[in-house]
């Protein structure tokens, strides 16, 4: 694989943007819709205004976060297809705290229970695949899928049988968490949630630029024979790198039932695993590019939603938030394909 | 609730997994992976639905499902195998893609009642056998499809030349190539066929089992599918297998919901990813001496003159 | 249509280029009807890239290639395979997971339904008349070597009725009398009418099976003409072409205190077979020793337990050791991915293994890195930068960063496994040269190759290896030439 330069990846970003528009259109446009119409919607919907920005915000967060997580397990040649159900067991386990804190908790105390098992929530749902890619071999890939759904449907299980509100009987819901574990509203315009996935990516750029455990856990994703011939124990530290994409899942899982909607509920997460996956190969691991394509996904999710007014389906978000990475990996492919048979470079003997 | 009623019920629950199921474990064993099976589904689930109520044939439908996951397919194929993106992303963008489309193009269709079902056959004097009449023989032909399908399937695996082919596919696709058979063009046919029976087992949900379109139709059933692969090691009768199981469970499930049985559906719900985890447990400690893991080749994409 | 004196096959002015590399510069041999034509050279004289591209693999940059006189369509395994070219590959292209059969079904149409039961009247009459001896039911998986060879072979036969069989350096898995099988079941091909085409670097066996020799050097044919026509002497001198044989001179001996130390070593292969058994040897300070034997007798096992790579199923390695990580350089035969991170750049890989210790610490500063780096890359003169991601490297750049690095501090140990394997002359010269230095200065060098030249001029001491075991010392000033490689090739000396 040749590393293209950052002009001409730009370039490629862009041309996998058009096309997308020009694939979007085209689909609008065969089921009797007006795309300019339509795309001017979606945009409003996503960012025309403060309340709509801060609700793009509010679902960037949770795609971010996940994001951070499958791009770090990935340096160690880790795939965490399992964002979703480590988001879903973290909010379980901070909801979990929140329902069950008595009264008269300081607010500094509360907040920092529900994060704290957000994070330990997720980091130990992702333990099990790590614990068995370790010891038992098995693919970490189909392992982290499977365990979604479990996840899943355990919230489910909990929020329509033993943790079901009362009040709202009919509905799928846990009772709201009391007002000490939810996360203050944003002050001064300034989200929390926002805050910290701001901060995790920069930790991101950290391990990066010169983190011992970044190092190794490079070294062992890219060669695991190579680690062990440096003295890194590969194993350890890729799976301590699944562990830690599990907690920030879980993370954003506890920030979505403390701070968004106050409980936890069936159906919480819109895919935002699955969509963190799609935004951090967009990204190609960089922490800018994450946090950019989360906000991009978010405001195509968000403006999928505000455009079933105007009577388009808001599947439309869903399927350009595909198309978009579709294209733009295809750009970057075919790229490479110019390089091998155009010019004379080759792969090495 | 017979054991016959029961068993008839198991078999249908387990047509649409039956024929994603074969569809994936065609295509893995070409050595790719596609994770878009649930995208997959949605696609023919919708396209068999808008189909029937277009030409008001369900039999329509259930080609026009066809049809429309093998489109799907022969993209994923130009993705992963001629531009190859890496297969992981492209099956998950799939996946959200199919989910986007098929809710999209399906708006105007959700509540609406159907035109055109498929309805059960009727082979007089073999309804009337004990047990297998109204287990197998009074079914609807999608299911007596799902039964014939896999051992069809093991036929071919086993027993042609073509068979061996895409084995050694999804083995050692530089043997395949060394020995002059193209890789690439037997890798998209697999594809292909393999997406459109994945069309077609979401047909079966809009045409028949609910039948109508829902969003999401399928719930799930793709990941079943990909789960039931591993669960069946890659064996066409034995992931047939695994699909009754399910299927099975799944009626039992009704009758739990039913009864108030003292297990909560959920539970059962998690079954299959649990047996699937305690599978992949065993087949990854078996792999160095059995020969129950999947095929050597699985998920890289062919480039000849790479070294 | 088959003119009179139209060679089977025509290579004309192939060239095809790597990267950085022509591996084959244009390259014109003929093969005529019902002979054995052995292509001679060193590693990387660009003898397999040639039948690579005879057969269809790759994709030839100019030229054409001929097949009785009509144009082969270049780059098509399937046209190769249709004009009767037939390739057994270094690597065996067969599929572990099927049985002999069900790997000839595959390559040869048999019809569409398979028939297990039975061989056809082809596939007997070919195993009787070539004098195949294995069994075509067993899984390739459970095939000694040898026998692939053989199923690989006959497969090829069987294929569209093969008129050339190229085989890429069949010897180097068999044992001597396997080999001396092989080349009767040749001779007995050849007088088929079929041709042959053997690709090797082992000068002996050439003579003894050839009719024709095409001599290869850094991707161009020096030489081509009947094999009476050179001697042993003339060829080896075509081969290595200006370049003495043992330039280099072992180290002064002096005998120093022993610094490493094996006791009864027994290791396993990937398989979990054993390919190390009972080994103990011992390298003092200031003395170089090699460890000598044809390739895939356990010389590579052995070097990756030494260097804490592989673990020991039994004896013990005494070593110099450190806290956390080797405290001795180690260069193992494999580099990219054993001793380099491919996509990690020069720098990151300048420090794999010293990462732990000073000036590192959980945060790796940038300017201590950098420096790492720039030694490692100074040290030999590597043409590299430290922002390059290490894949990008020749294979001689590779090696001098790897040395640079392990090299670094000086160690009291040395174990390098092939270290010369692959490169270009000057590259090779210039690392048996620090080896030698750095056991002249003190060190203790363990050292593997493949090369008996190699060996002899840079080493003290020489221990044979075959099928896991040291089957004989010797003292590089008292070559026993024939009697090594006797040892080499049965493990028996006379």
């Amino acid at each position: 694989m040749t590393t293209p330069s950052r002009a001409e990846s730009a370039l490629r970003v862009v041309i996998g943007t058009i096309a997308t528009f020009v694939i979007g259109a085209l689909l609008l446009v065969l089921t009797g819709h007006n795309p300019v119409f339509a795309f001017a919607a979606m945009f409003r919907g996503a960012f025309g205004s403060i309340v709509a920005f801060a609700s793009t915000v509010d679902k960037a967060v949770p795609i971010g976060l996940c994001a951070i997580g499958i791009s770090l397990a990935y340096r160690g040649g880790l795939w965490n297809i399992g964002a979703e159900g480590q988001f879903y067991f973290g909010a379980f386990a901070a909801a979990g705290f929140g329902l069950s804190l008595p009264e008269n908790v300081p607010h500094a105390l509360g907040i920092a229970g529900v994060v704290a098992c957000g994070l330990a929530g997720g980091a130990a749902w992702a333990a099990i695949a790590a614990a068995a890619k370790v010891w038992l071999r098995v693919n970490e890939v189909l392992s982290t899928l499977m365990l979604n759904y479990v996840a899943i449907l355990w919230v489910d299980y909990l929020v329509s049988g033993p943790w079901a509100d009362p009040v709202t009987f009919s509905f799928p819901y846990s009772p709201e968490l009391p007002d000490a574990a939810r996360l203050p509203a944003p002050i001064a315009g300034i989200d929390l949630g926002a805050v910290i996935t701001l901060l995790a990516a920069a930790a991101l750029y950290a391990v990066d630029r010169g983190m011992r455990w970044g190092y190794e856990l490079r070294v062992a994703g890219d060669a695991p024979r190579a680690a062990a011939y440096g003295g890194i124990r590969a194993s350890a530290v890729t799976a301590s790198a699944l562990v830690a994409a599990g907690a920030l899942a879980g993370l954003a899982g506890a920030i979505e039932v403390a701070g968004t909607t106050g409980r936890l509920q069936s159906g919480l997460s819109p895919g935002y695993g699955f969509i963190g996956i799609l935004v951090a190969w967009l990204a190609r691991s960089s922490p800018l590019g994450i946090i950019a394509g989360s906000v991009v996904y978010a405001g195509l999710l968000n403006g999928g939603f505000s455009l079933q007014v105007s009577g388009v389906p808001s599947a439309i978000g869903t399927v350009l938030q595909a198309v978009l990475l579709v294209c733009i990996l295809t750009t970057f492919s075919l790229g490479r394909y110019r390089l091998r048979f155009g010019a004379a470079v080759g792969e090495a003997p | 609730m017979s054991l016959e009623f029961l068993l008839a019920a198991a078999l249908i629950s387990s047509t649409p997994l039956a024929y994603a199921a074969l569809g994936e474990l065609v295509i893995e064993r070409a050595g790719i992976v596609n994770l878009g099976v649930e995208g997959t589904m949605l696609i023919g689930a919708v396209a068999g639905f808008i189909g029937a109520q277009i030409t008001g044939s369900a039999w329509a439908g259930v080609l026009a499902a066809l049809v429309c996951g093998a489109l799907f397919g022969g993209a994923f194929a130009m993705l992963t195998i001629t531009a190859r993106l890496d297969q992981v992303v492209a099956g998950l963008a799939f996946t959200v893609l199919g989910r986007g489309l098929s809710s999209y193009i399906g708006a105007g269709f959700v509540g609406v009642p159907p035109r055109a079902v498929i309805h059960k056959l009727n082979l007089g004097v073999l309804g009337h056998v004990p047990v297998l009449g109204p287990v197998i023989f009074g079914q609807d032909p999608l299911v007596l499809g799902a039964i014939l399908l896999p051992v069809l399937l093991s036929l071919y695996l086993r027993f042609t030349r073509m068979g061996l082919v895409l084995m050694a596919l999804g083995e050692t696709p530089e043997v395949v190539d060394s020995l002059g058979i193209p890789v690439i063009l037997l890798r998209y046919a697999y594809v292909i066929s393999g997406s459109a029976l994945m069309g077609v087992g979401g047909a079966y949900l809009s045409l028949a089992y609910i039948p109508s379109w829902i969003e999401n139709i399928t719930a799930g059933r793709g990941w079943i599918a990909i789960a039931l692969v591993i669960f069946g090691t890659w064996r066409p009768l034995w992931v047939f297998g695994g699909a009754v199981l399910f299927g099975l469970v799944d009626a039992v499930r009704f009758r739990v919901q039913l009864d108030n049985y003292p297990v909560d559906p959920h539970f059962l719900n998690m079954l299959p990813y649990l047996a699937t985890l305690l599978v992949l447990a065993l087949v990854a400690r078996s792999r160095a001496h059995g020969r129950l893991g999947g095929p050597a080749a699985l998920g890289a994409a062919y480039d000849r003159e790479r070294r | 249509m088959m003119t009179a004196g139209e060679p089977l096959v025509r290579l004309e002015r192939l060239s095809k280029r790597f990267g950085q590399s022509l591996a084959n510069d244009q390259v014109s041999i003929s093969v005529p009807h019902g002979k054995v034509v052995a292509v001679v050279g060193e590693n990387g004289a660009g003898k397999t890239t040639a039948m690579n591209l005879l057969a269809g693999l790759y994709m030839p940059d100019s030229g054409r290639i001929y097949v009785r006189g009509e144009l082969l369509r270049p780059g098509s395994p399937r046209d190769s395979v249709r004009a009767g070219i037939g390739m057994v590959h270094q690597h065996f292209k067969l599929v572990d997971t099927m049985t002999g059969l069900d790997n000839i079904s595959l390559a040869v149409d048999r019809g569409q339904i398979l028939r297990r039961r039975r061989t056809s009247p082809a596939i007997d009459a070919l195993m009787r008349e070539v004098g195949f001896s294995f069994d075509l039911d067993v899984y390739v998986w459970q095939m000694t070597l040898a026998a692939r060879q053989q199923l690989e072979i006959l497969r090829a036969l069987l294929s569209a009725g093969t008129h050339l069989l190229i085989l890429d350096e069949p010897t180097s898995v068999l044992s001597a009398l396997e080999s001396a099988e092989l080349f009767g079941r040749l001779r007995r091909i050849t007088a088929t009418g079929r041709s042959v085409v053997l690709i090797s670097h082992k000068l002996k066996e050439v003579l003894e099976i050839a009719d024709e020799v095409v001599v290869m050097r850094a991707g161009r044919v020096v030489h081509a003409g009947p094999i009476g026509s050179v001697t042993l002497f003339e060829l080896g001198r075509l081969i290595v072409g200006d370049r003495l044989f043992g330039t280099g001179r072992p180290p002064p001996q002096r005998p120093g205190r022993p610094v490493l130390r094996l006791d009864h070593v027994r290791v396993a292969n990937d398989l979990g077979l054993p390919a190390v058994e009972d080994v103990s040897l011992e390298v003092r300070a200031g003395e170089l020793v090699a460890i000598a034997g044809v390739s895939g007798n356990g010389q590579t096992e052995l070097m990756e337990a030494i260097g804490g790579i592989r673990e020991l199923r039994g004896g013990s390695i005494a070593k110099p050791h450190q806290q956390r990580h080797r405290g001795f350089a180690y260069i193992p035969s494999q580099h990219l991915g054993t001793a380099l991170a491919p996509n990690l750049s020069i720098a990151e890989n300048a420090i794999l293994g010293r990462h732990r210790s000073n000036p590192f610490r959980w945060w790796l500063r940038r300017r201590d890195v950098d420096s790492f780096a720039r030694a490692a890359i100074e040290r030999f003169d590597a043409k590299a930068q430290a922002r390059q991601p290490v894949r990008q490297l020749s294979g001689g750049n590779l090696q001098r960063v790897i040395l640079g690095r392990e090299l670094a501090e000086d160690p009291e140990l040395i174990v390098a496994s092939y270290p010369t394997r692959g490169l270009d002359v000057a590259s090779a010269a210039q690392i048996r040269n620090v080896l030698v230095d750095h056991a002249a200065a003190g060190a203790a060098v363990l050292v593997a190759s493949e090369e008996l030249e190699e060996s002899f001029s840079i080493a003290n001491r020489i221990l044979v290896m075959h099928r896991g075991r040291i089957v004989g010392e010797y003292r590089s000033d008292s070559p026993e030439l024939a009697n090594i490689g006797r040892l080499m090739t049965t493990g028996v000396a006379s």
